[in-house]
């Protein structure tokens, strides 16, 4: 299976935040869930793949070739929606597509009108009338009007009330129903993520922790929930984080085939219980060093 | 002029549409007024030397208020939103960069059109004697003025190299001195040649008139300064 994007051991150095060997691979036909907590380096990655900030280090490749040799080719077959609308406010959408028709050569405005009319969209107010939720409404339909075959998302459904959020989530498994489209989907809401991505690339101050097919991902690890005596005799190795109370402790493993015994309560974690987990035991291990 | 900076900006960001359209009658009428206003002082009407000073303080007022009204909504308001967004579609940065030149540029050159026409019209109208050499004299300074407050902030508000800010913000300055100088020398040849003891209340006057820009200026320096010392702020 081809790869829409390939993100090479990146690296930049901020001045309070640093990327440090970001590596993951979106498959063409796929969603990957882009998770991590605030400031985790979703955005700062995303406009490394942009080219709107230049790496210290490793290479990008979007749809096999490099990201900035070919970046005008390589954004006409991209749709964008960053996390805060990024148009001119005085504009309204009617004024959008005119614009957006001398931007792409691929501007679809039949595409345009029936995406606005799904997501509910005035053409004629200015976007400075729209609550934040419409915003993203109306960047999410610019980026999918244009027969893109990337839709890189920076956390699209932030504002969007719940039955909305729903139609939006539809609109992107849609769009992915060839081979041909894919999706990189930052978010920290994982329950959007949980519902709509093949793949999950977990990204922690900088680093990436975890990057795997979601459901092997969800069937490897299991959440145990026992006794502070019971935990003792967990094989550490298989133990990813653990959080302990006086009474009981709840403890993420990669292998539970062991405990099957009456002490243990087998789980399926949650992808936000997995990122927990991952989270605190990076935070352990970084504090001991 | 603070009180009028902040309104200014308040009734921009207002969506009453009367109160803008109110707005920008006053701005529009200004400087018949203002004219008028100057023409009534003594020391200001007949002599050339008020002649110059009426262009002088008209202009600088004329392009601080252009400033205010063009300026500061195509760069600053673009802050946010035209690097993202240029940087999400297929557009060469540079491309979109001489786009915002020429636009401003066609704004700038609408303003100006506006300003001659309706300060001939109302010299015209209190019989104030300006020649065209006095209207041209006291044209270049606020001019060369408005375009470096304009090109420091399209490199600083636009995503664009370090680099080339500064490149662009060098040309800028030489720009200003450059055309300052030759303005300063015209100005005080004119007077060599009228009066000897006029030359330093003109300079003085003169000087004292570039203090409508003197809080831009230094602001501006002030932010190039620390992005100096954060030059990651460009990329971020």
């Amino acid at each position: 299976m081809k790869n829409a994007i390939e993100v090479n051991f990146i690296s930049k150095k901020l001045k309070n935040f640093s990327l440090t060997n970001v590596s993951f691979n979106v498959e063409s036909g796929t969603i990957m869930g882009f998770v991590g907590e605030n400031g985790a380096g979703k955005t700062t990655t995303i406009k490394a793949i942009l080219n709107m900030i230049k790496c210290d280090y490793g290479s990008i490749n979007i749809f096999g070739t490099d990201h900035i040799k070919n970046e005008s080719k390589i954004k006409e077959d991209i749709g964008i929606v960053f996390d805060e609308m990024c148009f001119n406010e005085s504009l309204n959408l009617t004024s959008m597509n005119k614009i957006m028709k001398t931007i792409y050569k691929q501007w679809d405005e039949q595409i345009f009108k029936k995406h606005c009319q799904r997501l509910e969209l005035p053409d004629d107010k200015p976007f400075k009338t729209f609550s934040k939720g419409m915003k993203m409404k109306a960047s999410i339909a610019c980026a999918m009007s244009h027969n893109a075959k990337l839709l890189i998302l920076d956390e699209p459904t932030s504002g969007i009330d719940p039955i909305m959020k729903t139609e939006v989530l539809d609109m992107f498994q849609e769009f992915v129903s060839d081979e041909e489209h894919s999706i990189l989907i930052s978010s920290h809401i994982t329950n959007d993520l949980e519902r709509i991505a093949d793949a999950i690339t977990f990204i922690h101050k900088g680093q990436i922790l975890l990057c795997e097919d979601k459901l092997s991902m969800l069937e490897r690890h299991k959440l145990i929930k026992c006794t502070p005596q019971a935990l003792e005799t967990i094989d550490s190795s298989s133990i990813i984080g653990y959080r302990k109370s006086k009474f009981d402790c709840e403890v993420l493993v990669n292998d539970a085939t062991p405990y099957t015994t009456s002490d243990f309560v087998i789980d399926q974690p949650t992808i936000e219980q997995i990122m927990f987990f991952y989270a605190k035991n990076f935070k352990s291990s970084t504090a001991k060093v | 002029m603070n009180t009028i900076i902040t309104m200014h900006f308040q009734i921009l960001k207002s969506t009453n549409y009367k109160l803008k359209i109110i707005w920008a009658i006053i701005l529009l009428i200004y400087p018949f007024v203002f004219v008028a206003m100057f023409s009534v002082l003594p020391t200001l009407n007949t002599n050339n030397g008020g002649n110059y000073r009426i262009c002088f303080i008209y202009y600088t007022y004329t392009f601080f208020i252009m400033y205010l009204s063009i300026g500061r909504q195509f760069f600053s308001d673009s802050k946010n939103t035209f690097n993202k967004f240029i940087s999400s579609t297929p557009i060469n940065f540079s491309t979109a960069l001489a786009g915002q030149y020429v636009s401003f540029l066609i704004a700038s050159l609408l303003t100006v059109v506006y300003s001659v026409v309706s300060l001939a019209v109302s010299c015209k109208l209190l019989n104030i004697s300006v020649t065209v050499n006095n209207l041209m004299l006291s044209f270049i300074l606020p001019v060369s003025a408005f375009l470096l407050m304009a090109s420091i902030h399209i490199p600083l508000t636009l995503k664009i190299g370090t680099k080339n800010a500064y490149i662009i913000t060098v040309f800028s300055v030489s720009f200003i001195v450059i055309f300052g100088f030759i303005y300063l020398i015209i100005t005080i040849k004119n007077n060599f040649m009228q009066s000897r003891s006029k030359i330093f209340p003109e300079l003085l006057f003169y000087t004292l008139n570039i203090f409508p820009f003197l809080p831009f200026i230094i602001g501006t320096l002030i932010y190039i300064i620390s992005k100096k010392k954060n030059p990651m702020i460009y990329t971020n």
